[in-house]
């Protein structure tokens, strides 16, 4: 993955939602063979439209599982302690007393108040891997002390990100066919066997 | 039979001989299946090495005396690169274009099978793809 791409990906799942830049970076990277300079400019435009309407649709589908009013709070809080506590230990070299808890507390708060939106998340994406992943990474978060509570903060809003982006894409090309090149690489990709008629062996 | 056969790559059956098959069998063989290469395989098919008319003309005609003794492995292209038939079509591209050629033999656990032409290979994926 070039710096670019990852910048790219780093600022569409840590900043917050904005269907803008998820199209752009979508149209950039996910789809560039769809947007790229020798496709025609109708096509593009055609495609473009799509895009923004397939962006609005699956955005809308996640909405209330990437803005809460508790959850957003709780995970914003986590995350302002262990910044302030790495100030503070800094400036006085001595981190603030008790944080530590405070942080663990915070942590299994988010948590608690995440199994409902959890719930919703998978019945909508039916991502169960996901759903595991985040879990088991919960584990080594809540080991890390302060570091930890801070990479907990807004994992599961780019949890939902991740899909978010999967889901157009996967929208994108269900609607408007696999572009010729990729056709093509997957046909080649195939085994002869599955494509062959053998005739019998001449002696 | 015949609609399985035109949306799938033939895979043409080949001209055979032993390692100990004459110049003189090998040439007849040649002629009456009007081919241009002939196979060299063990009893059980596997392939040893290959013999084209061109190997013919400067292996043997330029060796006339020897010619009567001459056997197919003495002339044989040996390790001769082939295409087993569980890999996939970009690896038969890849062989074509090592043996700057315009077929690729067709090998199952290195027995031969048949041949390939680079003309149906590409002609299917265009069809089945578009």
């Amino acid at each position: 993955m070039s710096l670019e791409k990852f910048l790219s990906k780093v600022k569409v799942d840590f900043l917050p939602t904005n269907r803008k830049r998820l199209e752009e970076y979508v149209q950039q990277y996910e789809l560039k063979d769809y947007f790229s300079s020798d496709v025609d400019p109708k096509y593009q435009e055609n495609f473009r439209l799509g895009l923004e309407r397939i962006t609005n649709d699956v955005v809308g589908k996640y909405d209330s599982e990437l803005r809460s009013l508790i959850r957003t709070p709780v995970a914003k809080g986590t995350m302002a302690l262990a910044v302030l506590n790495d100030l503070a230990a800094y400036v006085t070299a001595t981190p603030f007393s008790g944080v530590a808890k405070f942080g663990f507390d915070l942590f299994l708060g988010k948590t608690a108040t995440e199994i409902a939106a959890m719930r919703r998340y998978t019945n909508k994406s039916g991502d169960y891997g996901a759903y595991g992943r985040h879990l088991l990474l919960k584990v080594p978060r809540y080991l890390l002390p302060i570091i930890g509570p801070a990479l907990e903060s807004g994992a599961f809003e780019r949890m939902v990100k991740r899909r978010i982006r999967k889901e157009i894409t996967l929208r994108f090309r269900e609607q408007y066919g696999t572009p010729l090149e990729d056709r093509l690489n997957n046909k080649m990709r195939e085994s002869l066997r599955d494509n062959a008629y053998v005739e019998k062996v001449a002696a | 039979m015949e609609d399985m056969k035109l949306d799938k790559i033939n895979v043409h059956p080949v001209v055979t001989c032993s390692e100990d098959d004459s110049i003189e069998m090998i040439a007849s063989k040649l002629r009456e299946k009007q081919e241009r290469r002939i196979f060299v395989v063990d009893a059980h098919k596997k392939l040893l090495g290959i013999i084209t008319t061109t190997d013919l003309v400067y292996k043997v005609l330029s060796k006339c005396s020897e010619a009567e003794r001459l056997k197919a492995k003495d002339i044989m292209i040996k390790n001769v690169k082939a295409l087993d038939i569980n890999e996939d079509l970009e690896k038969a591209l890849e062989i074509m274009n090592e043996l700057q050629s315009f077929t690729c033999p067709v090998t199952e656990n290195g027995h031969i099978v048949g041949i390939i032409s680079y003309h149906e290979l590409v002609n299917h994926v265009f069809q089945t793809v578009k």
